[in-house]
């Protein structure tokens, strides 16, 4: 890169010339095509690092999608088959899909930031500002409160035994449960995921990595004529020690460093950019 | 070289592209000339708006199935119904759509704007039936 000059040049360009009008729809982005993957933390057995490190040697780990930047077929540990859900009976992720989101409910993330200003006498400004808290929330509206899935979620109960089987009752069985007085902290992780069809017919496909979570919220139900029967659900995402990625201020560093969350970015849509 | 007041890109022309999609089913355009066969179906946009910065269009598309009226209410509603579900497979699989010069292309969203129904016709030998959705388009390179 060359250093630009520190004197303005004599001659200027347009807006156009300028590179101001550089906009790109391809990049953008939007679209109903959303699903909010949700399974029980279960330490290093669901860690979802998109690196992992040997050595000085890094190297890719976790992904949603497949190498050839599709999704991974392997990811839910059950799927509906001819309107019948069955429990996938081959290797998988276990991440249960909450199914429809309502139209204007998620998922939501939401970042809080609080930051203290230092302030002196001899001024109205600010001196210095210090970030002394920061999070994030995801809300969602699952609109399938039938699903045994979403009654467990409601009632923040286990998605798997201590193993990590997958225990949540298959719709459709005779069904009861019902919620503990004791208190128990349930971890979760969750992965939203994302696509959209870029005009050339190819996808893009988005993912977020939510590594450790925990229910801090679950909004009001009424029952009416109309509107479905299911609350919102609002998760903390918390820092899991298992999640690492790369460090993002030295992409070349050969040291892994505690991340907060991951997002990636696949599909043909998004390497014929590059092209 | 094109001209320096064309932009260079355009929106994915709404019409062309669900006339594509819908031909499968039988034969589709955006008008019906005397001799076409039926059923025939007919796409219209209706409305919409723009933005050129985004390269977005959100666009109303208007579907129209005709039936000649001797075979009957049941035999249009029947032809509605496949109307509607192709309609309903792109707005939840958003799959791509193959245009005539064999090109593919993709919409952002499909919802439906008003479920379809039966409407009045101006000729009285065909039965119609109307719906329209709500189609979010991305601007592509203009030729």
């Amino acid at each position: 890169m060359t250093a630009p000059p520190v004197t303005p040049p004599s001659t200027g360009v347009s807006w156009k010339e300028a590179g101001m009008t550089d906009f790109d729809n391809r990049l953008y982005d939007r679209g109903p095509l959303a699903a909010v993957l949700i399974r029980d933390n279960g330490g290093p057995t669901t860690n979802i690092s998109p690196w992992s490190q040997s050595g000085t040697t890094i190297s890719a780990a976790w992904s949603p999608f497949s190498a050839d930047g599709n999704i991974r077929p392997d990811l839910l540990a059950r799927t509906l088959v001819n309107g019948k859900w069955t429990t996938n009976a081959s290797a998988n992720e276990g991440f249960f899909m909450i199914g429809a989101n309502d139209e204007k409910g998620g998922a939501d993330r939401k970042a809080s930031v609080k930051h203290d200003d230092a302030m002196i006498l001899q001024s109205n400004f600010p001196f210095d500002s210090d970030l002394t808290g920061e999070g994030l929330t995801i809300q969602f509206t699952p609109v399938q409160p039938l699903d045994p899935l979403l009654r467990r979620l409601r009632m923040n109960l286990p998605l798997s035994d201590p193993t990590g089987t997958p225990i949540v009752e298959l719709p459709g069985i005779t069904f009861t449960i019902s919620k503990p007085v004791d208190a128990e902290s349930i971890d979760r992780q969750i992965v939203l995921l994302f696509a959209r069809r870029k005009a050339a017919g190819n996808f893009i496909f988005t993912a977020e990595g939510y590594s450790l979570c925990k229910l801090t919220d679950i909004g009001a139900v009424k029952r009416d004529k109309v509107n479905p029967d299911a609350p919102s659900l609002t998760y903390t995402v918390l820092p899991d020690p298992y999640h690492v990625g790369k460090d993002a201020g030295d992409p070349t560093s050969t040291e892994l460093v505690p991340a907060y969350y991951s997002v990636w970015t696949a599909g043909a849509g998004w390497t014929a950019i590059a092209a | 070289m094109s001209s320096p007041i064309l932009f260079d890109s355009q929106a994915l022309d709404a019409e062309q592209l669900i006339i594509a999609w819908l031909q499968p089913l039988r034969p589709t355009a955006i008008a019906r000339v005397g001799g076409d066969p039926l059923p025939f179906t007919l796409v219209h946009q209706v409305g919409g708006y723009e933005n050129p910065c985004y390269g977005t269009a959100d666009v109303l598309i208007q579907v129209d199935t005709l039936c000649a009226r001797t075979l009957g209410y049941e035999a249009a509603r029947a032809e509605m119904r496949k109307t509607k579900q192709a309609m309903d497979e792109l707005a939840v699989h958003n799959d791509a759509i193959t245009l005539f010069d064999g090109s593919q292309v993709g919409v952002d969203y499909v919802t439906v704007a008003e479920s379809p129904r039966f409407k009045l016709y101006e000729d009285e030998t065909i039965l119609r039936t109307m719906g329209r959705y709500d189609i979010g388009l991305c601007y592509v390179p203009a030729p």
